[in-house]
């Protein structure tokens, strides 16, 4: 059977047939008008599908287009936002205090993530070419999710809120009471818990949680969550709160790695002590 | 060998002339709508075993192109025999008698025996006839009206075949 076949390709037959079949098929088309009007018939419907193929196709990439440079609107906004926010609170402090600290967003899309483990990570399509660098804080419009702790030259990985060792650091909106907020239920990628808020603090059931802007890993001032219950901690001064949050982790897509500019200077007063 | 071409070239010429002037004629006037009597198949069935695979596809095209002529269908039947002459040589080495074919001398059923003709003639213009009518109809939306010519063609193409072949044959 191989020999036959070898032998069929060395004598040139293959190819024969297949010139003559297509010099028929075009005879058969051009001068049969029955099947003429079949061709045409079914070349226009195959030239239909193709157009409509072609134009969902460019369709889904403007499509794409638009959402990229949404993306990139909702940065801006968010930035100038945020910004406004930070500088807002300075500004209540100390009024001569001109607005100087500000936001830049880089958008970013979600390749990886995990809700699951105990210590969870998401993988973001950014990387160090793209300006990302260690310790930049992830947001999405709800809130922040993430800190970078690692990057490529085109991707960075992301420690999840949900992530036993995060600790971000949070404040009681109009209260001014601030304490960290860690994740200890592993079943509810939607709860977590906000610690060291003192004891002596008037708190309520739906107080807003939102980030201090302390560690200018976060923007000041971002809404994460409310209280959803509090007691005291047996044996402390310290209070601990079941915090709801808005950022759904179990399905991101379009994030925000937020850098803050300007923070040498406080960084390097900061690092200056040792608390230990 | 050139007695063996001069040979052939006569039976072309009478496949060719049988077809178009006798069997058209009684496709035209019996008014048999499904009923087509395909005889010049048998020039291609019977060309020598021996003959080189380009050889038999381009005198089946040939063949075909000038029935062709006389239906007013070019290609149909061009395109048709074409492919059966491509198939010829992988049917021929698919029913090879276990002693092998002789050096000389055609496929016919005086040579290798009825049964083997029959076979090898009946899977020949079965494809050919399917091969036909589909380049006719041009479509596989009149599937079944192409299954039935097919198998009315094919029917009374054997007939007139076997019985030709019983009549006359190529002599060396």
């Amino acid at each position: 059977m191989a020999r036959f076949f070898s032998s069929m390709l060395r004598s040139g037959s293959v190819p024969l047939f297949l010139i003559l079949e297509v010099v028929c098929v075009s005879l058969i088309v051009r001068f049969n008008s029955s099947q003429h009007e079949i061709a045409k018939y079914s070349l226009g419907r195959i030239q239909g599908k193709l157009n409509k193929w072609r134009t969902e196709v460019s369709l889904q990439l403007s499509l794409q287009n638009r959402l990229d440079s949404m993306a990139a609107v909702q940065a801006r906004l968010l930035e100038s936002y945020l910004s406004a926010n930070d500088n807002h609170l300075l500004l209540q402090v100390d009024s001569f205090r001109a607005p100087r600290d500000s936001f830049h967003l880089i958008p970013a899309l979600v390749v990886n993530n995990s809700i699951t483990h105990r210590n969870n990570y998401m993988t973001i399509d950014k990387g160090r070419l793209d300006g990302l660098k260690e310790d930049l804080g992830v947001v999405v419009p709800e809130g922040p999710i993430g800190i970078v702790i690692k990057v490529s030259d085109h991707y960075a990985l992301v420690m999840s809120l949900l992530h036993q060792q995060t600790r971000v650091s949070v404040q009681l909106k109009n209260r001014g009471y601030f304490g960290s907020l860690v994740w200890k239920d592993l079943r509810n990628p939607r709860k977590m818990y906000l610690e060291d808020i003192p004891r002596h603090a008037r708190v309520a059931v739906g107080d807003t949680v939102e980030t201090s802007g302390f560690s200018d890993i976060f923007p000041a001032g971002m809404a994460l969550g409310k209280v959803d219950s509090f007691w005291i901690s047996p044996a402390s001064d310290f209070y601990e709160m079941e915090v709801s949050i808005w950022p759904d982790i179990a399905s991101l897509r379009h994030v925000y790695v937020v850098e803050k500019l300007n923070t040498e200077e406080k960084r390097f007063l900061e690092e200056s002590v040792n608390h230990e | 060998m050139s007695r063996e071409v001069f040979q052939y070239g006569l039976w072309f010429l009478l496949f060719w002339l049988m077809q178009v002037l006798l069997f058209r004629e009684i496709e035209l006037r019996s008014g048999w709508l499904y009923v087509q009597w395909f005889i010049y198949p048998l020039f291609v069935l019977w060309l020598p075993v021996r003959t080189p695979g380009p050889v038999v596809i381009l005198l089946s095209f040939l063949l075909g192109l000038l029935v062709d002529v006389f239906y007013h269908s070019p290609g149909v039947h061009a395109s048709a025999l074409t492919g059966m002459g491509f198939l010829r040589s992988f049917v021929l080495s698919q029913l090879e008698p276990r002693e092998g074919y002789q050096v000389q001398g055609s496929p016919t059923a005086a040579q290798y025996g009825l049964g083997w003709f029959i076979r090898y003639s009946g899977i020949l213009m079965f494809l050919h006839i399917l091969f036909y009518n589909i380049s006719d109809f041009f479509t596989l939306y009149y599937w079944k009206d192409i299954l039935l010519h097919t198998l009315w063609s094919f029917g009374a193409s054997m007939g007139l075949i076997l019985i030709f072949s019983m009549i006359f044959s190529p002599r060396m």
